[in-house]
C-alpha cells in the first residue's frame, strides 16, 4: 500500500512536522526560517512550506478550489495563481514552495487577469442553476465569482453549448449533480488519503473528463458524507437534506456528536424547531474536520419513534397520561419498595447531568444498584476503581506520535470511524505500524494479523513473532482494546493481560507519561457513567439472585434486560427519547429529549468532557432527562438539591471536578496501584475476539436514534446489496507481505 | 454683603414652591381626568368593536376603563395626577392610531385573569416553561 515518503511529507505537511517531529530521537535542530515577501511584506516561513501556506500567515487568503489543508496537493484548478517576480507566468501557489528571497505578488493586475481567466473556463462549463442548487449560499464557486470573476464572459450558449455529464448514482447518502463539476479532485483524493475506499476516481481527459466511481456502485465508505462539506461547488451534495434549507434561513448549534465514543464536534443547522442537518466542526485533537456517517445522517432518526407524552400501561396497553399522574405513579412506587428492590440501569447515550440526577435520587433511597448496559470487567486492575483502566489514556492524538500500534478485538473502522481515519493518517504520513489480534477486517490500511483468539496475546508477551519485535522496538508503542471484546465472562481476564502487556513495553518507555494502554468504549456515555460511580454490566440483575420490583431504565435500548430476567411482576420504568426496546417492557413511559434538545455534557473515550447545546425544543410533551428526575425526587418527597442548569452543574462539579472543565481532557494516574492490583496469570486467557460491527451493513444501526432513521435502514440495504455487486473486490485481507 | 445675598438666595430656593406644569390646581387637574375619562367612554365603543373585543359584554368593558381611573382615584398630587392625564391621552393616540392590538388592551385592562408565572420548580416543569 502507497505510503507518503518522508521527503514529500516536507512539502506537503510543512507546517505540521515541526510539532510531530518530537516523537523518539528524530528530533532535530529546526531548519533554519526562509524570507519572503508578499506584497512587498517581509514574512519568515519555515522552508518547504507553499507560498499559499506563507499568504496564509500574513493573513492574506488566496482563493482556491482543488487545495485542502488535509489533503494532498493536486494544483489543477490553476485558482490560486500569484504573480511572482522574475517567473515569466503565473504560478500556482498552493503547490510552489516558497524560496529565497521569493516577491509574491497577490493583488497585481496580472494575478487578477488570471484569477479572471480562470473564472471565465470555469464557468463555461458550469449551469447556471444557482437558483436550485443546494450548494447555494455556502458555495466557492458562487463565492469566488463575485469576488474575482469578470462581469462578463465571452461564453456564447447558443453557439458554444454547455459540457453535460450524466449523473451518478453513489448510495443513499451523496446526491450528484456532475455537470455542476469543476473537477477540483477534492473527493477523489478525500476517499483514496482519508476514508481509505479507492472507488472515486476520473476518466477521460479535457473536456470529457469525468469524476466518478468508474462503474455504477455505492460509495461504500463509512465517511463518505465528508465529501459533501470538501466539494467546493453543488456537484455533491447531501441527499437526504436536498431541497430542504437555504444556509441562511437555518440557526446553527454547536454541539457534540453521540453517536460513538470519540465525541465528535458538530454543528446542529436547524430550522423552525427541526433539525435540518449535522455537519462537522472543526477539533483537531478530537476530529479534525471529519464527522462519520452515522453523525451527519442521523437526523432523520431524531424525528421517529418518539416518545412524545407520559404513559402508562393499563390492562396491557400503554395510555397516554400527563406529567403529574405519571411521576406521581413512579413515585408511589418508588416510596414503597425496599431499597434492595429498586434498581437503575443507564443506556450509552445518557448524558451525565442525568446519570448524576439518577443516582442521586436512587441513592436518597438508600438504594445503591445502579448499573449500565454496557458492560466492563471489574474485578483485575482496581476495575473502574481506577481511571486509567478504562479510558483511552494515550489520547485520539497520541495515534500520531505513536509508532506501533496493537488493536484487539475492536474494528474502529466501524467502532470509531474518525478515530480509524486518524490511524490511517497516521500510517500514511508517520509509518506506523499495526497489528491486530481478532476478526480480520478490512480497516482500509495493511496491519499485521497477530491472530483471532486471545492467546495470541500471550504469544507477544514471549516475544514471539515479527509484530512483537516492532512492539519492542517501537519508541511510543499503544496498545488499544475495543470494549467490546472486554464483555462478559472472560472480560477480565483479557484486559489483565492486556495490562500485563502495556506493563512489559511501558518498563522500556522513558517517557513516564505514555501509557500504553488505551480502552476503545462504544457508546457515548460510558466513561461518565463509570467516572460517576455506576457499576458496569446488569449480570447483577439477570441472574436473579436480586429480587428486583422496581427497575428505572434510563435511555436502556440494548435489550439487556428482558421481561424473562426479571418476572413479570416486576414494576419497569422507562425514561428515554425514542420508543424501542425499553419503552417495550415499560409500565410508565417518562419521555425525555435526545441529544440535539438539551444542554448536557459527555465524557469521550479518552476522558474528555465536552457539552451539548440545545438546538431544538424536546418535542410533545417530553422534558430534559435530568429535570424529569428532580421533579420525580420532589413529588416522591426527597426533592434533589439543585432545579437550575447551573446548580446540576455545580452538583457534577462536587462528585467529580473534570466533569465540567469543557473541552479538557482529564488523565488518569494511579497506574502503578492498578498494575500491582492486577493479577498475572500465566494461563493463557481462550477467547475467540470478535467485534459486533465487522463489516458496513453492520455500521449503521447501533443505537436508539439510528434504528429509527429511515435513512440508516436505507444505508443498510445498500451496503448488503453492494456485497452482491459483481464489480466489487472481495474485501481485502490486509498481510503484512501487500505492505508497500 | 457678598454672604448675606447668597445667604437669601439659599433661603429663597427651600422656600421655592414646585409650580405644576399643567394644571394651575387641584381643581383644574379634576377637570383634566374628566376631560379624558369622558374621551375614552366616549371611544370605547369603537374600541370594543375595532379591536374585536367583543366577547366582553360593552358594559363590562367600559366597567374596566372606570375601574383604570379608579384605582387612582386617592391621588391628590396635582403633578402626579396630570402626569396620569397625559399618559392617558397618549394612550388614547395609541388606540386611535391602531399601536394597540387586541392583546395589550386585554393585558392591561384584565391583568387580574392572567395566570401568575410559575415560580417553583415543579410548577415550571408541568408548564413546561423552564
Amino acid at each position: 500500500m502507497y505510503r507518503v515518503p518522508q521527503l514529500t511529507r516536507l512539502a506537503t505537511t510543512g507546517a505540521r512536522i515541526v510539532t510531530s517531529s518530537a516523537r523518539g530521537q528524530q528530533t532535530a535542530a529546526a531548519p533554519e526560517k526562509i524570507e519572503v515577501f508578499i506584497d512587498g511584506k517581509k514574512v519568515l516561513v519555515e522552508p518547504g512550506m507553499t507560498i499559499l501556506q506563507a499568504c496564509a500567515l500574513v493573513g492574506v487568503d488566496i482563493p482556491r478550489f482543488c487545495y485542502h489543508d488535509r489533503l494532498s496537493i493536486a494544483g489543477n484548478c490553476r485558482m490560486c495563481l500569484v504573480e511572482v517576480e522574475k517567473s515569466i507566468k503565473p504560478v500556482a501557489s498552493c503547490a510552489m514552495p516558497v524560496m529565497k528571497g521569493m516577491r509574491v505578488k497577490t493583488d497585481s493586475p496580472l494575478t487578477k487577469k488570471a484569477r479572471e481567466g480562470v473564472m471565465e473556463f470555469l464557468l463555461v462549463n458550469h449551469p447556471l442553476d444557482c437558483p436550485i442548487c443546494d450548494q447555494g449560499g455556502e458555495c466557492d464557486l458562487q463565492d469566488q465569482s463575485m469576488g474575482f470573476g469578470s462581469d462578463r464572459g465571452r461564453h456564447q450558449n447558443q453557439y458554444d453549448g454547455k459540457r453535460a455529464v450524466e449523473d451518478k448514482n453513489m448510495g443513499p447518502l451523496v446526491k450528484t449533480s456532475m455537470n455542476r463539476c469543476i473537477q477540483c479532485t477534492r473527493c477523489i483524493r478525500f476517499a483514496n488519503e482519508v476514508a481509505g475506499v479507492p472507488d472515486l476516481g476520473s476518466t477521460g481527459r479535457g473536456n470529457d473528463m469525468q469524476i466518478g466511481t468508474y462503474v455504477d456502485k455505492f460509495f461504500a465508505s463509512e465517511l463518505s458524507g465528508n465529501v459533501i462539506d470538501l466539494c467546493p461547488v453543488g456537484a455533491l451534495t447531501n441527499k437526504p437534506y436536498s431541497f430542504m434549507a437555504r444556509p441562511w434561513e437555518t440557526r446553527k448549534t454547536e454541539s457534540v456528536d453521540v453517536m460513538d465514543a470519540l465525541g465528535s464536534n458538530i454543528v446542529i443547522s436547524h430550522r423552525t424547531g427541526e433539525v435540518m442537518r449535522i455537519i462537522p466542526r472543526m477539533n483537531d485533537d478530537v476530529n479534525e474536520e471529519w464527522i462519520s456517517d452515522k453523525t451527519r445522517f442521523v437526523t432523520d432518526g431524531l424525528k421517529r419513534q418518539r416518545l412524545l407524552a407520559p404513559m402508562i400501561k393499563e390492562g396491557g396497553q400503554l395510555k397516554q397520561v400527563d406529567w403529574e399522574e405519571a411521576l406521581y405513579v413512579v413515585a408511589r412506587k418508588l416510596r414503597q419498595t425496599p431499597a434492595d428492590q429498586i434498581a437503575g440501569v443507564a443506556g450509552g447515550l445518557v448524558d451525565t447531568e442525568a446519570l448524576v440526577a439518577l443516582k442521586d435520587l436512587l441513592n436518597r433511597f438508600n438504594c445503591e444498584n445502579l448499573y449500565t448496559e454496557e458492560s466492563f470487567p471489574t474485578v483485575n486492575g482496581g476495575g473502574i476503581d481506577l481511571r486509567t483502566n478504562y479510558i483511552m489514556n494515550d489520547r485520539i492524538m497520541g495515534v500520531e506520535d505513536s509508532d506501533a500500534l496493537l488493536l484487539i478485538g475492536t474494528n474502529p473502522r466501524y467502532e470509531a470511524p474518525v478515530f480509524n481515519a486518524r490511524i490511517r493518517k497516521s500510517f500514511i504520513h508517520y509509518n506506523l505500524d499495526v497489528g491486530l489480534i481478532g476478526s480480520p477486517v478490512d480497516l482500509t490500511y495493511d496491519y499485521d494479523h497477530v491472530g483471532t483468539n486471545a492467546k495470541a496475546l500471550d504469544d507477544l508477551l514471549a516475544g514471539k513473532g515479527s509484530f512483537a519485535e516492532k512492539l519492542k522496538s517501537a519508541k511510543k508503542p499503544m496498545v488499544v482494546v475495543g470494549a467490546g471484546v472486554l464483555q462478559g465472562p472472560q472480560g477480565a481476564a483479557l484486559l489483565a493481560k492486556v495490562h500485563q502487556l502495556a506493563d512489559q513495553l511501558r518498563s522500556k518507555q522513558s517517557d513516564k507519561s505514555w501509557k500504553v494502554v488505551n480502552v476503545l468504549q462504544r457508546v457515548a456515555g460510558q466513561v461518565a457513567a463509570l467516572d460517576i460511580g455506576y457499576k458496569p454490566s446488569v449480570e447483577a440483575l439477570r441472574d436473579g439472585k436480586k429480587s428486583i420490583k422496581l427497575l428505572f431504565l434510563l435511555g436502556a435500548d440494548e435489550a439487556s434486560v428482558s421481561r424473562r430476567d426479571i418476572g413479570s411482576d416486576t414494576f419497569v420504568v422507562y425514561q428515554g427519547h425514542h420508543g424501542d426496546a425499553g419503552a417495550e417492557i415499560a409500565d410508565v413511559i417518562l419521555p425525555g429529549a435526545a441529544y440535539t434538545e438539551k444542554e448536557s455534557t459527555y465524557v469521550n473515550t479518552e476522558g474528555r468532557s465536552q457539552k451539548t447545546l440545545p438546538a431544538v425544543q424536546p418535542p410533545g410533551l417530553a422534558r430534559v432527562d435530568w429535570k424529569i428526575l428532580r421533579a420525580l425526587s420532589e413529588i416522591a418527597g426527597k426533592a434533589l438539591p439543585y432545579s437550575s442548569i447551573q446548580e446540576m452543574r455545580q452538583r457534577l462539579a462536587q462528585v467529580a471536578p473534570h466533569l465540567t472543565r469543557y473541552g479538557e481532557v482529564q488523565e488518569a494516574n494511579y497506574l502503578k496501584q492498578s498494575m500491582e492490583l492486577t493479577e498475572k496469570s500465566s494461563s493463557a486467557v481462550n477467547a475467540e475476539l470478535k467485534p459486533a460491527q465487522l463489516e458496513l451493513a453492520d455500521f449503521y444501526m447501533t443505537n436508539s436514534i439510528t434504528r429509527a432513521s429511515p435513512t440508516m435502514a436505507e444505508c443498510v440495504r445498500a451496503a448488503r446489496k453492494h456485497q452482491q455487486n459483481p464489480h466489487i473486490e472481495q474485501p481485502k485481507r490486509h498481510t503484512a507481505a501487500s505492505a508497500m | 454683603m457678598a454672604t448675606k445675598a447668597l445667604s437669601r438666595v439659599g433661603v429663597e430656593l427651600t422656600k421655592r414652591e414646585v409650580v405644576p406644569v399643567v394644571s394651575k390646581n387641584p381643581k383644574e387637574a379634576r377637570k383634566n381626568v374628566i376631560k379624558i375619562y369622558k374621551e375614552f367612554q366616549r371611544y370605547v365603543p369603537t374600541i370594543w368593536w375595532e379591536q374585536e373585543l367583543r366577547d366582553i359584554p360593552l358594559p363590562q368593558f367600559r366597567l374596566a376603563i372606570k375601574n383604570q381611573f379608579m384605582k387612582n382615584a386617592h391621588l391628590t398630587d396635582t403633578r402626579v395626577v396630570d402626569r396620569l392625564v397625559e399618559q392617558a391621552k397618549l394612550d388614547m393616540v395609541n388606540f386611535r392610531m391602531a399601536y394597540y392590538n387586541d392583546v395589550h388592551v386585554r393585558n392591561f385592562l384584565f391583568r387580574e385573569n392572567i395566570d401568575p408565572k410559575p415560580a417553583d420548580f415543579l410548577s415550571r416543569f408541568f408548564a413546561g416553561k423552564d
